[in-house]
């Protein structure tokens, strides 16, 4: 008789790359061929990681239309199927799937990054919770910087960058938006800082040369003076607006003394 | 390994001196509601209602297909390599 | 602000809703009288929104956390960084009831976001205790196991599924999540008396009734029973969640409703009307004792 471990490998099989055959013979014959009944199965892990990635990459979904995003997404689910239970943790690999597909990457060389865009308010949406600190918190944390007080990034926090306007064109998606509006690549890049608001919603700006210097600086462990001094080859950066609009948006957490953070972060 | 940010003594007096920095730049903050609405793993309880109808094939061939989306409106530029 | 625990019992006149996103800010705002609200688990393991709502609402209401994610069934082990953040969403929580499926998700490390059938076989069984008795024993409580939907028998089932859980029930001491749809869906796919089915159960474990709509849908020229509980619950459903009350009437009652999600108004109706049969049930068994 088949063994347990023969049923699940042989039925993910048939869901995850269409191999029916195998397991038709572990099913009893009903009204419903095998292929019938596996086609349930199939159809079902397709369509709702589909809709899965739907939610995720709304502006992606835009850009491309429904019947290539959903050649897209039937392909990424069998490229990279779901690794663990939780679904709003699924899609973490779809850029780079944008960036490998040259029918897509060659002639919409800006849609990888509208989904790293994306992908970045999906976690700074669901990130874990921390507390966070205000100016108060902060004065009174750098002056009592000998007790070992630290500062550290908010786990929603995520810096985007890009060559292409993203910030323009995800805006040119949103509901609401102008249809007739177009985009201009040769606006330029985009330096943008994704987080989670006082109202639990993810929210983005959009960050001059200077403040994404700061930001990569202070994500990467240096002190807020390294930082600064690093924000400040670039002329227009001020430390004390920066701070201010941050500190407002709930960047910072303060860590205990003996924190040791282990984040990870797009370099 | 990172290490935490430290706070240096400067930055007190900076700090400090927020309230009489003027914001050189009015910067548009975009809110993004989309993903509240759903419960992802919501749809793992109920089959798909469409899932049962077989005629659906969803073994679409290896291509992608042309993209017919808002990508229309994304002009200039398009001669631009890739991290240019 | 006033300080008051969070209810913690449920009462088994007053059925739940099954809560969704989608939902939140009508149930925060209008605070529904329904007597109980039911989570999946895995939309509640990240931080932000969904958790503080939660977190809001279990002030008013008891809570039930309904797993999908355990795979309790796969070969290849727990995994056990799940059931870790399982454990973390119920001490955070508190909830009244945590319950899962009878059924599998994971093999090869992928997981295929369903709820797959097993074969009711002595190896199965192994199996599926030993994970049960692992989860209770991290969470420090008793889990329900929901009898699942499935769209194929297998082979080598030997063990009937009503059986196969009373026996789960003896290994491990879990309860049973009895999901009435599933019982109706799989009859009419694949035959069986779905009274029977209740039956065979053991009555004092079944410690809640899930109730939801399901779909008939045509499969080239066959009719298939589709559990995607997006209408409202079948008039046989109802029939058959008559019969449940009889025979589980302690279990606590919820009504699911996952896709074509309607107002707050009309699912609340659905649990509105599954109190009046439960109530109706029981008076008619009172006043037939007392005839009798």
């Amino acid at each position: 008789m088949r063994t347990l471990h023969r049923h699940q490998v042989e039925l993910r099989a048939a869901i995850v790359e269409s191999a029916f055959a195998p397991f038709a013979s572990a099913i009893v014959p009903a009204r419903l061929s095998p292929r019938e009944q596996l086609d349930i199965y199939r159809h079902h892990y397709v369509l709702t990681l589909t809709e899965a990635l739907r939610v995720t990459f709304p502006v992606i979904l835009q850009l491309v239309g429904e019947a290539c995003f959903r050649a897209m997404a039937a392909r990424f689910i069998e490229r990279h199927p779901p690794v663990a239970p939780v679904l709003f943790e699924y899609g973490d690999r779809f850029a780079d799937f944008v960036d490998d597909r040259s029918e897509l990457s060659g002639g919409l060389p800006y849609l990888a990054d509208v989904a790293r865009l994306e992908w970045a308010i999906n976690l700074a949406y669901s990130a874990d919770d921390a507390e966070t600190i205000g100016l108060a918190e902060l004065v009174a944390l750098s002056g009592d910087s000998s007790s070992g007080a630290l500062l550290g990034l908010h786990p929603s926090v995520q810096l985007v960058g890009s060559p292409y306007p993203i910030d323009l064109i995800w805006r040119a998606n949103q509901p609401g938006a102008d249809p007739a509006a177009t985009v201009n690549l040769d606006r330029g890049g985009a330096r943008i800082v994704v987080y989670r608001d006082a109202e639990l919603d993810a929210a983005w700006r959009s960050l001059t040369l200077g403040e994404d210097a700061f930001f990569r600086m202070l994500n990467r462990g240096a002190t807020l003076d390294e930082a600064h001094q690093a924000a400040a080859v670039h002329g227009s950066f001020e430390l004390g607006s920066t701070l201010s609009w941050s500190l407002n948006a709930g960047l910072f957490v303060k860590l205990p003394a003996t924190a040791n953070p282990q984040r990870s972060f797009p370099p | 390994m990172k290490t935490p940010v430290i706070l240096a003594a400067s930055a007190v007096i900076l700090a400090l001196s927020l309230g009489t920095t003027a914001s050189s730049q009015e910067v548009k903050t975009e809110k993004c509601y989309g993903i509240a609405k759903a419960g992802k793993n919501d749809c793992q309880t109920a089959t798909s209602s469409c899932a049962g109808s077989s005629k659906r094939d969803l073994q679409a061939d290896a291509f992608i297909g042309v993209p017919a989306g808002t990508c229309a409106k994304i002009v200039g530029g398009s001669l631009m390599p890739k991290k240019a | 602000m006033a300080i008051s625990s969070s209810p913690t019992a449920i009462n088994p006149a007053q059925p739940g809703i099954g809560l969704r996103a989608a939902h939140h800010g009508d149930v925060a705002e209008r605070r529904p009288a329904v007597g109980f609200l039911e989570v999946h688990a895995e939309n509640y393991m990240g931080g932000g929104r969904p958790i503080a709502t939660l977190e809001a609402l279990r002030r008013h209401y008891p809570l039930s956390v309904h797993g999908v994610g355990l795979s309790l069934a796969s070969v290849e082990g727990l995994d056990l960084g799940h059931v870790n953040r399982l454990a973390s969403l119920c001490a955070r929580l508190e909830p009244a009831l945590v319950s899962e499926h009878l059924a599998w998700n994971r093999a090869g490390g992928v997981y295929l976001n369903d709820l797959l059938p097993i074969p009711y076989s002595e190896e199965a069984l192994g199996v599926v205790g030993d994970h049960v008795a692992m989860v209770q024993d991290r969470l420090k409580r008793r889990l329900l196991i929901e009898n699942p939907s499935a769209y194929l028998r297998l082979r080598a089932s030997v063990i009937p599924e009503a059986e196969f859980l009373a026996e789960l029930v003896r290994r491990t001491g879990c309860g049973i999540l009895c999901d009435v749809n599933n019982v109706y869906v799989n009859s009419r796919n694949h035959g069986g008396d779905p009274r029977a089915y209740l039956k065979a159960l053991p009555a004092s474990a079944v410690g809640e009734i899930h109730l939801a709509g399901h779909a008939i849908n045509d499969a080239d020229g066959q009719p298939v029973w589709i559990d995607d509980h997006g209408s409202p619950v079948a008039a046989a459903v109802w029939d058959l969640y008559a019969h449940a009350v009889r025979r589980f009437p302690h279990a606590v009652t919820l009504v699911e409703w996952d896709s074509n999600l309607p107002s707050l108004d009309t699912l609340t109706g659905e649990a509105r009307t599954a109190a009046r049969i439960r109530a109706s049930v029981l008076l008619s068994e009172l006043s037939y004792a007392h005839a009798a």
